[in-house]
């Protein structure tokens, strides 16, 4: 009796495992618009399916990932948000100085929190492709607004104002390395950075809203800049 | 015709409840099971801890991840959503208001000593202390992280909390573990030997080992297709063979710096084909005894030069450690004992395959 109610249990364990497998493998980027076939998603409207797969973690993103979490088993697919991200800040205090930020920060130890801050990065990066702006800015503003209030408390001066920019770093294709051009062969140099999404920060009475600058988004659409 | 028709049926139900059975309940040493929460247990320790400096830089007042609107919108509405038919589905609404880090999100002491008690729990399910409480503990404290900032996890997670799921449901504890050594005292039986109370085969054992070998294999499989699967047609990096290349060209992401092999595309071309063809072939040969060694050593060669290149170092230790669960726990006691002829020939014995036969 016992071992049937554990068989039980484990099919039907496996039977969510298999909608979680069978249900992520879609390469569509973008979650909304991710097309998964009508036997796929029939699947998923099984009852308790999806949250239990949900609460112990295993609806992974497996085919292209998801732009919410870092969980990108392909590790890359060439594509501008395989790269490193930065979220870049300035701000402008009350008496007319400005305060730095950077995300990550390039020193941070160990190498899993920096790993960390670069998933948040990326994912605001990959958000700004959802082409909904409610959406896009959100990352982005809660990243302004804590760093907002840091700034604050660090200074001890209001926040005037500022911008914030999520920049993607291009990869180097084989044939730069032997290039003659030093900017070139340099991964870190500037034609190798692209902004990706790029705000004005406004802060009214405390309020941080963010106004977007199209003009200096540049969704760059690969890696290589040459 | 009919007849020949249901015998086949019934031989096939008689045979495949006998495969099943053998397959799942099939008592088996628990030693490797004891090894694998150990190593799980320091890694699922260290990824937590390092959440420390920034504990509440990212959930305390004015953190990173708490503005209002994130936490009702990108969480709520995003992360967790899935259309059901014609509704939004909302899954956060059942996880958010659980997780014991939104409940001290105004509260800097109170994260601290969640967060504190939560590296307590890791502790003691890594050394093995009341190990069937701890695990489900431990496993708690994993999740809640995960579902609090989904956007800050990476590959880790996942392999992690599938682990730490599946440790709940045997006796991790029975071995290297303070639980087992508490238990020994008085006994003169060492706990490495097979007569050790702590060494009794256990169905609940087998559960565990042969989901976490079956998760793990089927997350291999996917792993190899993910790669193959691109979003477009002309972003085919696994396929062309310069994948490898675009990991190592990541200045900021590698441990060691191999764009030297820029001038040497047959190996980087290598090197991506490896790659998704271990992938693939580890899912299915690591099921066969004559091929398990081969891609459990493979493995090794393959998560570490995974981690030199991308740096992911923990995720490529936890995929090692995963593997663990193809390692028969008669090789793990004699390699951890002192090495007899009989050990070694005891350890060569063969293990029965999946399907139930020694192949």
């Amino acid at each position: 009796m016992a071992r049937t109610a554990i068989s039980m249990g484990l099919f039907l364990h496996l039977f969510a495992l298999t909608v979680a497998f069978a249900s992520n493998t879609s390469p569509m980027i973008i979650e909304n618009q991710r097309l998964r076939p009508d036997v796929k998603r029939q699947l998923r409207q099984v009852p308790l399916v999806t949250p239990y797969l949900r609460v112990l973690n295993m609806d992974t993103g497996f085919g292209a990932g998801n732009e919410y979490r870092g969980d990108d088993f392909h590790l890359t697919h060439g594509m501008q948000w395989d790269t490193d991200h930065t979220v870049e800040v300035d701000l402008t205090l009350a008496d007319g100085s400005t305060k730095s930020y950077v995300l990550p920060e390039p020193d941070l130890e160990p190498r899993l929190r920096r790993r960390r801050l670069q998933n948040l990065t990326v994912r605001t990066a990959r958000l700004a492709t959802t082409g909904n702006e409610v959406v896009e800015g959100r990352l982005p503003r809660a990243i302004a607004a804590h760093l907002v209030a840091r700034a604050q408390a660090e200074t001890g001066q209001t926040v005037t104002g500022g911008w914030i920019v999520c920049r993607s770093h291009l990869l180097q294709d084989t044939l730069a390395p032997e290039s003659s051009d030093d900017a070139v062969r340099d991964p870190f140099s500037d034609q190798y950075y692209r902004d990706v999404i790029a705000y004005n920060i406004l802060v009214t009475n405390g309020l941080v809203e963010l106004l977007k600058d199209e003009s200096r988004a540049d969704s760059a659409p690969s890696t290589a800049p040459q | 015709m009919f007849s020949a028709v249901a015998r086949y049926f019934e031989t096939f139900v008689v045979q495949f409840g006998q495969g099943w059975n053998r397959f799942w309940y099939t008592p088996r040493d628990p030693y490797a099971l004891g090894a694998i929460r150990l190593l799980t247990g320091l890694i699922a320790l260290y990824v937590i801890a390092t959440y420390t400096p920034d504990v509440v830089r990212f959930f305390g007042p004015d953190g990173l991840l708490v503005q209002h609107d994130l936490d009702n919108g990108l969480i709520t509405d995003l992360s967790y959503s899935e259309p059901m038919g014609n509704a939004q589905v909302n899954h956060a609404r059942y996880l958010l208001p659980w997780n014991y880090l939104y409940w001290f999100r105004d509260s800097p002491t109170g994260l601290w000593v969640v967060h504190i008690a939560g590296l307590a729990v890791l502790g003691l399910f890594a050394a093995g202390v009341f190990s069937r409480v701890t695990a489900v503990a431990a496993l708690l404290v994993v999740l809640t992280y995960i579902h609090r900032a989904p956007m800050l996890t990476s590959q880790v997670e996942p392999i992690l909390s599938m682990v730490m799921f599946y440790l709940c449901l045997g006796p991790s504890g029975a071995s290297f573990s303070v639980d087992s050594l508490l238990a020994k005292r008085g006994s003169s039986i060492p706990a490495t030997s097979e007569d050790s109370p702590f060494a009794k085969h256990s169905a609940a054992a087998t559960i565990s080992t042969r989901l976490m070998q079956v998760h793990l294999t089927a997350a291999y499989a996917m792993m190899g297709l993910s790669k193959l699967a691109a979003p477009g047609a002309d972003a085919s990096v696994w396929w062309d063979g310069s994948a490898v290349w675009w990991l190592i060209a990541k200045p900021e992401s590698r441990l060691v710096d191999f764009t030297w092999l820029h001038s040497h595309p047959y190996v980087l071309d290598a090197w991506t084909q490896a790659i998704v063809l271990f992938e693939l072939g580890f899912a299915l040969l690591v099921w066969y005894r004559l091929f398990r060694p081969l891609m459990l050593t493979l493995s090794v060669v393959m998560w570490g030069s995974l981690a030199l290149v991308t740096g992911l170092t923990t995720f490529c230790l936890m995929m090692l450690v995963a593997n663990l669960a193809f390692v028969a726990p008669e090789f793990l006691r004699s390699a951890l004992r002192s090495s007899k002829p009989e050990d070694a020939e005891a350890a060569a014995r063969p293990e029965r395959s999946a399907v139930g036969q020694p192949v």
